[in-house]
């Protein structure tokens, strides 16, 4: 196999991951935050609900541009 | 060792790491089989941005590489498509969200469709084979 080829699929692989854990890192409260309003059938505030949104339209983004 | 080996193992590990960093969410349903409607919708928010990490790993992997099998142009599209429409259901979900405790919010409706958007969404992401998938 192509070095090159392999260099690059290393360092996609590695830009992923680094980017998935960016994502858990900013979701974290968010997902602590959504499995208590679950589990005691509590409204989420707006603030967090805009954030969230603002996630979504940034992850649609990076879909689309991908 | 083979160079070919080396970079199957690293490759490998790379993506049992990642797929190994989240946990899945519970279903949005509590003891009384109820929830608040915001609770549910920002579940659903989390729901979208794993589908659409999955579906821009599989896209950056495709386009690096567009001979790995099980890249195909037709799905890539779809999900691109499936994604607009379901971050359309999101806005008109959160829209119906801050209407509330208004009657005609139509929030139930805007939930159902939101659900129906995502599992077109979750159809096209399901398509990713298993050695391609990033969670």
């Amino acid at each position: 196999m192509n070095p090159i080829l392999i260099e690059q699929i290393l360092q996609l692989l590695l830009g992923q991951f680094l980017t998935v854990k960016a994502n858990d890192a900013a979701n974290a409260p968010y997902i602590a935050t959504i499995k208590a309003a679950l589990a005691a059938n509590q409204p989420i505030d707006q603030t967090t609900l805009d954030s969230l949104l603002a996630a979504d339209d940034a992850a649609d983004a990076a879909l689309q541009s991908a | 060792m083979n160079p070919r080996i080396i970079v199957k193992v690293l490759l490998c590990v790379a993506l049992a790491v990642v797929a190994g960093c989240t946990t899945p969410l519970p279903k949005p349903v509590n003891a009384n089989g109820t929830v608040n409607a915001s609770a549910t919708v920002a579940d659903l928010d989390l729901t979208y941005q794993d589908l659409d990490r999955l579906a821009t790993a599989y896209v950056t992997q495709c386009h690096a590489a567009s001979t790995t099998p099980g890249c195909s142009e037709s799905i890539i599209t779809g999900m691109k498509a499936a994604s607009t429409k379901a971050k359309a259901a999101l806005h008109a979900a959160h829209d119906a969200l801050k209407q509330l405790p208004g009657v005609g919010s139509g929030i139930d409706k805007a939930i159902a469709d939101l659900n129906a958007a995502l599992a077109f969404l979750a159809s096209y992401t399901a398509q990713i084979p298993a050695s391609m998938k990033v969670k």
